[in-house]
């Protein structure tokens, strides 16, 4: 059984000395330390009841009639929008947007129904709305940028063309350039579908945008001849075709990287032009740095197709024979003209020229 | 984790001068000197408050120095105590075990303290400081007596008591500057801690902190402090009898002493001579050095002397293995290790700051200073934690079990 500690009286300590002195004992610092903790503690006391009378105040409002609530603000109706933006989209277009009703005041806006209004065109990427009191909106807006066109055919065949970004969003468009709109190219063998009132975005379209941003940078001469680029065998062969405004199709590899192809493009139409004059009818590049298969359009009609064969390679320079004897040309050989395959060789590749 | 980040004030208010240290104390457990503040002291003679005016002002600089240089303000001071009237006496208890089974229990290591703590000072004295010495259960050294088996438990505490109204003054006077004293402690005690390894407190060490109005002793044995008090002599004294002998002013005393003093006769010829200035100005005089050496002597010797005769019994050589440690102003004196250990009959030593420390605080004038921000750090209860942790809402809770 425990039993209480003995109650004996300690001795006094120096802690029983009051610590408090009379403000005349103390020194200025002192006293200016003293008034500036004073100062601090009323601070600190009226903040807190300024905050507690202004959250029963709220609550109080709240609960008797919400609406009291935007009632001081209520008398500035909206007069100004002011539009922030990094793209092309202009205040009549967010008015369009926005469909404001005439008279309303600021603080009757609902802002996030109206930011949801603004994200619904996918032309937009980032909208922030805010107030500025007494009597302007103000919408901060960040826009995508269109890096393809698209042509699409409703049921009843009614086409409409739409813009494609780098995400892949598909949008109408509204406010830009014509002459920038010429020279996208144009975007074939996608698939698109609708969810809601929008397209679910097209897959794939960094990579054919890193083509296209490599292709401008590097050969903007090439670039602008770009037609139409067709993305039916990017998911599934990895492979992106162009077809050129001469009718040329070129093929890039999405395996290899795009400055590689580009370069060996530009080397290949380079060398080509030592060629006589044939027209070419595609380059394939997906190959990479091995071979370049050009194949060519035939210069007898009837056939418009170009020939294809799964002949071996026949060189621009063929070699000898190791008899030293020419072999006889036959129909065959003749065919196989039609495609060469492009071996670049170490000159051409250390020393790519317009790059 | 949120770092918790304290900012404490270790104050020494001296004869000679003021030292305040800012310490910036991080979770409790590692601490950083950010602040460093020294002003001449002013209305102290002998540690003690005399003008509470002027010794404010030089205690306000230097505090003020110290928060401008670590730019922080601090809210808490650790206070060191010294000053002629601090004195002490050993206070002894014995309880008889009282658990059936002879264990020791909390309950019996709180009555044996209280018992030891609760005798009464005579009026207008108050205790500065309980020094609890190691308890000893049936007459063995132990540590921490918690759950041993024995019959009798006894503990010896040494009471440090001093003049409340001189007290009083030397916390009014940092009070002033609107700073709270959380903890009051013996000057020796502060640099005692300090200046002293662990090991070389278990064999027993005697520490001095000569300064100039006084000279503070701690006494350390099985690792513990077992007593310390003040001596009212300090460096002042020996410069005060080099004027009187000499018949110089104190300033021009005082520059005598950091020159040629000495605590041992080390000059044999008598003819050689020093000058006052060395400036061959108007006034400038030449003084013989073994003169100078001897009143520095005579007096050095005569301090050492009173704090052995203050400790009385309780020195004894042969239980102080780790010697004599010298700390303080005075004790850069050329000799007085020398003197030290003729006198008390043991090794005697200056003192080293620990590696730690800061080039410009291993003086040892802030020896002081840099132990009460240690005990800061660590403060040591009076009453061992065994017999602290079971206070309060548990202690309600079982009281009746």
């Amino acid at each position: 059984m425990n039993r209480p500690a003995p109650n004996l009286v300690a001795a006094r300590s120096w802690r029983d000395i009051p610590q408090d002195i009379a403000p005349r004992s103390m020194s200025r610092e002192g006293r200016r330390r003293m008034s500036m903790g004073f100062a601090k503690w009323v601070g600190a006391v009226v903040m807190i009841g300024v905050g507690v009378w202004g959250a029963v105040e709220v609550w109080n409002a709240w609960q008797e009639d919400p609406t009291k609530l935007t009632a001081p603000v209520k008398s500035e109706p909206l007069r100004t929008i002011r539009l922030s933006t990094d793209g092309v989209l202009d205040l009549a277009w967010i008015e369009r947007k926005l469909e404001l009703p005439k008279g309303v005041t600021l603080m009757e806006l609902d802002l996030p129904r109206l930011q949801r209004a603004l994200l619904a065109d996918a032309q937009v990427r980032t909208a922030v709305l805010t107030r500025k009191f007494p009597d302007t909106l103000v919408a901060s807006i960040q826009e995508r940028t269109p890096v393809g066109r698209l042509r699409v055919a409703d049921a009843y065949g009614i086409s409409e063309d739409f813009l494609v970004s780098r995400d892949g969003m598909v949008f109408p468009g509204a406010n830009f350039a014509t002459e920038l709109l010429d020279t996208l190219p144009w975007l074939d063998g996608v698939r698109l579908q609708l969810s809601g009132a929008s397209f679910i975005p097209i897959s794939g379209m960094q990579t054919v945008t890193d083509l296209f941003s490599t292709a401008q940078a590097y050969v903007p001469l090439l670039y602008r001849n770009w037609r139409i680029v067709s993305l039916e065998r990017l998911q599934k062969d990895g492979e992106i075709v162009v077809k050129t405004a001469d009718k040329v199709e070129i093929v890039f590899g999405t395996r290899d990287d795009f400055f590689k192809q580009v370069a060996l493009l530009d080397s290949v139409l380079a060398e080509l032009k030592t060629q006589p004059a044939r027209a070419v009818a595609s380059i394939n590049l997906t190959f990479g740095n091995r071979q370049v298969p050009v194949s060519f359009v035939p210069e007898t009609p009837p056939s418009t197709t170009p020939v294809r064969g799964t002949v071996s390679p026949i060189r621009t320079q063929p070699s000898r024979p190791a008899s030293g004897r020419a072999r006889p040309q036959t129909a065959a050989d003749n065919a196989r003209r039609s495609l060469i395959h492009f071996q670049p060789s170490q000159t051409i590749r250390n020393t790519p020229r317009d790059l | 984790m949120i770092s918790r980040t304290k900012y404490i004030g270790a104050v020494e208010i001296g004869t000679a001068k003021v030292s305040v240290l800012i310490g910036e104390i991080t979770n409790g457990r590692s601490l950083s000197i950010v602040g460093l503040g020294e002003c001449a002291s002013r209305g102290v003679i002998k540690g003690v408050v005399v003008d509470f005016k002027a010794a404010s002002d030089s205690a306000h600089s230097a505090l003020m120095e110290a928060e401008r240089s670590a730019g922080v303000r601090v809210d808490e001071v650790y206070l060191a105590q010294t000053g002629g009237h601090v004195d002490g006496f050993s206070s002894d208890a014995a309880v008889q075990v009282s658990a059936a089974n002879n264990m020791v229990s909390d309950f019996d290591i709180e009555s044996v303290c209280n018992a030891a703590r609760s005798k009464q000072l005579p009026a207008g004295r108050m205790i500065v400081q309980r020094l609890r010495r190691p308890f000893r259960l049936d007459g063995r050294l132990v540590p921490d007596p918690d759950s041993l088996v024995g019959r009798e438990l006894q503990v010896s505490y040494f009471m440090v008591h001093g003049q409340e109204s001189r007290i009083a003054d030397n916390i009014h006077v940092i009070r002033g500057f609107n700073v709270r004293v959380s903890e009051l402690i013996l000057s020796s005690l502060a640099s005692g801690i300090m200046v002293t390894a662990p090991d070389e407190r278990q064999h027993g060490v005697l520490v001095l902190d000569i300064g100039a109005g006084t000279t503070d002793y701690a006494l350390y044995k099985d690792g513990m402090p077992h007593l310390a008090g003040v001596v009212p002599v300090g460096g002042s004294h020996i410069t005060n009898d080099l004027a009187l002998g000499l018949r110089l002013t104190e300033g021009q005393a005082d520059k005598l002493k950091l020159r040629c003093g000495r605590a041992t006769v080390a000059t044999k010829s008598r003819d050689e001579k020093v000058w006052l200035n060395g400036d061959f100005a108007i006034g400038d005089r030449q003084f013989p050095k073994h003169t100078i050496e001897q009143i520095t002597a005579a007096r050095t010797w005569e301090l050492l002397e009173v704090v052995k005769k203050k400790l009385g019994p309780s020195f004894e050589p042969e239980r102080t293995q780790a010697g004599v440690v010298l700390t303080g102003g005075t004790s850069k004196l050329p000799g007085i290790t020398e003197a030290a250990s003729k006198v008390f009959g043991i090794p005697a030593h200056l003192s080293e700051a620990p590696s730690w420390v800061s080039e410009n605080l291993r003086d040892p004038s802030f020896s002081t200073a840099l132990g009460l921000l240690h005990y800061g750090l660590s403060a040591r209860p009076e009453v061992p934690t065994a017999a602290r942790k079971k206070t309060g809402l548990f202690k309600k809770l079982f009281a009746s079990v």
